[in-house]
């Protein structure tokens, strides 16, 4: 899979504070990436740099292989985390100025914004200004806003934030749909269940330097702790687990007699050795490892590095 | 479209279909109209004849009378009672000048001013005046000296003016080129300051609410900048374009509803032959001024001026976060301009020195005193050194602002020092 956006030792500072560190970041075409990091990490400043607001002081961005230049910015969308509209602005004049400033004809404006209004069902919205609109509905024009000149990289920091669950829902689909289409996005959101949902590969940053960088899958496993999960027919009492070697984290007693218990097992254990342990136990009603969630890989991370 | 064109379009269109905007618009000739006519319908219906009739009885002002448009004092030689009998039946512009039995010349006192309502102090003074010369003329009699004498006295001089030209001379009036200096000087200081702020509250709004980013995520940040000055300054170009036809308008028209010329002519007939011939002097050195080169000039020193301190207002408002906090910044970019507005008095006594030529090349206060100097004539050299000097500045103002604002435009929660917009202009 060819990256749309390499980033090649990135360094920021500002005055006495060093935004960014040599930072690495490929970022695989047609993905959804996701850009995690505590608060004051750099990823704004790495989204900054990207969408050429700020330069960096040393390393260079390459677009599909080559360095950025500024016309390039047409082709990205970016929607910042603190964002507004102007407040005394037509909702269609304002959708309309900024489908115009990423270069887009009148023509391809009036299609675009017909397109997007009909999609998020706000058809009569052209005459109202922007400070009558709820902060839910002026989310809806800045998402249009970001993605009406159909760019091939959108950049979308914390997207979900003031939407209710409908309209988020929404929001997710159409962010799907447009990497069906073929454009990449990078997400940078707290919410680590979007993360799960949307995200192929993340990376995250902390402290002005990345601390891991890959697949989601790739890195759950990388941070697995050989934890396993176990429904079995048998009592609490009855499964003698530090016989094993294994160390128990939580056990849930049913009523119906089954046991539900979460075990870490020694390093290089096998699946089907664990197993065979219980057998002879209980009837096994189920058995899978446990991998970590983002959530838990970002936590210990994050905490690993200030310590 | 050209992106920066784009932000021009959305400044201006914005402004201009404000209803607050257009109101201002509207209503500031309205203002102004009123302003400069107030003075024709004071002199209009202020200016109602007054009569005044002497109870004299020292018998010494028996031939005091005067007769003009405004005034008529006689002396109808009757008792005071029976002035106040026709008093009753006059109308409220009667007054009667009561002169006592025991009124010395050489120790005039006692003289009373009686009236129904109050007499203005300008009516006063004018009694005052007609009294003292008729008693500096009682005085000089005493001593022996002719009536024909005492006329022969009194004379009027009014200096004519000229300017010595290539051609010779011509009228000029250094009253009229005075006001006009001084109303350039101010219209620029108005307009600086106007404009100015105006830019200033939009690169406030556009951060506040948190517009930038978007938009700064299309153009770059020096494009927003000169976007929103070159937006707003067609604003004002508007704004005054529609001022001044207004302005014409409405002081034509009621100066016809009043009987405009009437006015003039009555105006004119009342201050004596000879203010109206100054007054027509006045006018035919208007026309001597070179009014072509003062707008032109207007024009570039408002626009070059109104480039540098609103680039300067953009970029300290860019690194402020609230209203609050500009205060630090106004004051110390406002100084030059409230400086030269307070020199410009003493640059219309002496538009050649060395202050008024030192003041008028300085690019933050060229605009307001170099436009202060022209009506008097500025050396050729002297008006292109100061020009090119404020075009050089203008740029270089620009482009430190643009500096500052593509960092301070980003920043938030942060109280910035002066220190600290130095910095910026370093970053990357």
């Amino acid at each position: 899979m060819s990256n749309i956006i390499e980033a090649v030792n990135i360094s920021k500072s500002y005055a006495r504070k060093e935004a960014l560190k040599d930072i690495n970041l490929s970022v695989p075409t047609g993905s959804v990436y996701g850009l995690l990091g505590p608060n004051g990490a750099g990823k704004t400043t790495f989204i900054r740099i990207l969408t050429q607001i700020i330069g960096p002081d040393s390393g260079q961005i390459l677009l599909n292989g080559k360095p950025m230049e500024r016309s390039d910015i047409e082709h990205i969308g970016y929607m910042p985390e603190e964002r507004g509209l102007y407040k005394k602005m037509k909702v269609g004049e304002q959708v309309e100025y900024f489908a115009k400033l990423k270069g887009m004809t009148s023509k391809e404006t009036t299609d675009a914004i017909r397109y997007w209004f009909n999609v998020f069902d706000i058809k009569d919205w052209w005459n109202k200004k922007t400070d009558e609109l709820s902060k839910g509905m002026q989310q809806k024009v800045q998402f249009i806003v970001t993605v009406i000149h159909k760019p091939s990289l959108i950049i979308l920091d914390e997207p979900f934030s003031g939407f209710d669950p409908l309209n988020a829902e929404l929001v997710l689909e159409e962010i799907l749909k447009l990497r069906d289409q073929g454009a990449t996005i990078i997400l940078s959101t707290h919410r680590m269940e979007s993360v799960e949902a949307l995200c192929d590969h993340i990376a995250l940053i902390n402290n002005s330097h990345k601390v891991v960088e890959g697949k989601v899958i790739d890195i759950r496993n990388q941070f697995k702790e050989n934890m396993y999960e176990l429904n079995i027919q048998a009592k609490a009492d009855s499964l003698n687990l530090s016989n094993w070697g294994y160390e128990v984290h939580s056990t849930v007693q049913q009523n119906d007699g089954n046991t539900t218990l979460q075990f870490t097992v020694p390093k290089g254990a096998a699946s089907n050795d664990i197993l065979q342990h219980f057998i002879p136990v209980g009837q096994v009603n189920s058995f899978r490892e446990v991998l970590p969630s983002i959530n838990d890989v970002f936590i210990k991370l994050v905490k690993g590095e200030s310590k | 479209m050209n992106k920066i064109a784009l932000i021009i379009q959305r400044e201006y269109i914005t402004r201009v279909r404000n209803k607050t905007f257009m109101l201002v618009t509207l209503l500031a000739p309205l203002v102004y109209g009123l302003l400069i006519m107030i003075p024709i319908l004071t002199s209009k219906y202020a200016n109602s004849k007054k009569v005044v009739a002497v109870v004299d009885e020292s018998g010494k002002f028996s031939n005091l009378s005067v007769n003009d448009n405004n005034l008529v004092i006689y002396n109808p030689h009757q008792t005071m009672d029976q002035v106040k009998m026709a008093y009753k039946a006059g109308d409220s512009d009667f007054y009667i000048l009561h002169i006592p039995q025991n009124f010395d010349v050489y120790h005039p006192s006692g003289i009373e001013l009686l009236s129904r309502k109050n007499a203005g102090v300008f009516f006063k003074g004018t009694v005052d005046t007609v009294l003292e010369h008729q008693i500096r003329n009682m005085r000089m009699e005493a001593m022996h000296i002719p009536k024909t004498t005492i006329d022969s006295l009194h004379s009027e001089v009014d200096v004519s003016v000229r300017k010595i030209t290539d051609k010779g001379t011509e009228a000029s009036n250094s009253g009229a080129t005075t006001t006009i200096a001084i109303a350039s000087g101010i219209l620029i200081y108005m307009f600086i300051f106007l404009y100015g702020s105006m830019v200033m509250r939009g690169v406030q709004e556009e951060k506040q609410s948190r517009v930038v980013e978007i938009v700064i995520s299309s153009v770059k940040p020096f494009q927003l900048m000169m976007g929103k000055i070159i937006g707003i300054a067609m604003v004002g170009l508007t704004q005054v374009l529609i001022w001044v036809v207004l302005t014409f308008i409405i002081t034509s028209i009621g100066g016809q509803a009043l009987g405009g010329h009437h006015a003039a002519e009555q105006m004119a007939s009342n201050q004596g032959g000879q203010k109206m011939e100054a007054m027509q002097n006045a006018m035919s050195a208007l026309s001597t001024l070179p009014i072509g080169l003062i707008v032109t000039m207007f024009l570039f020193y408002f626009i070059g001026g109104y480039l540098i301190y609103s680039s300067f207002f953009a970029a300290a408002a860019s690194a402020v976060d609230s209203q609050a906090e500009m205060g630090q910044f106004v004051l110390p970019i406002s100084l030059p301009i409230i400086v030269s507005m307070a020199s410009i008095s003493t640059i219309v006594q002496n538009p050649d020195g060395p202050f008024a030529f030192w003041m008028s090349m300085v690019p933050l206060t060229s605009p307001i005193v170099m436009m202060a100097r022209i009506p008097f004539g500025v050396p050729v050299w002297q008006l292109v050194l100061s020009m090119a000097i404020l075009i050089g500045s203008f740029i270089l103002s620009v482009w430190l602002a643009g500096k500052i604002y593509r960092t301070g435009i980003l920043m938030y929660g942060k109280k910035t020092s002066w220190k600290e917009l130095g910095k910026w202009l370093f970053y990357k």
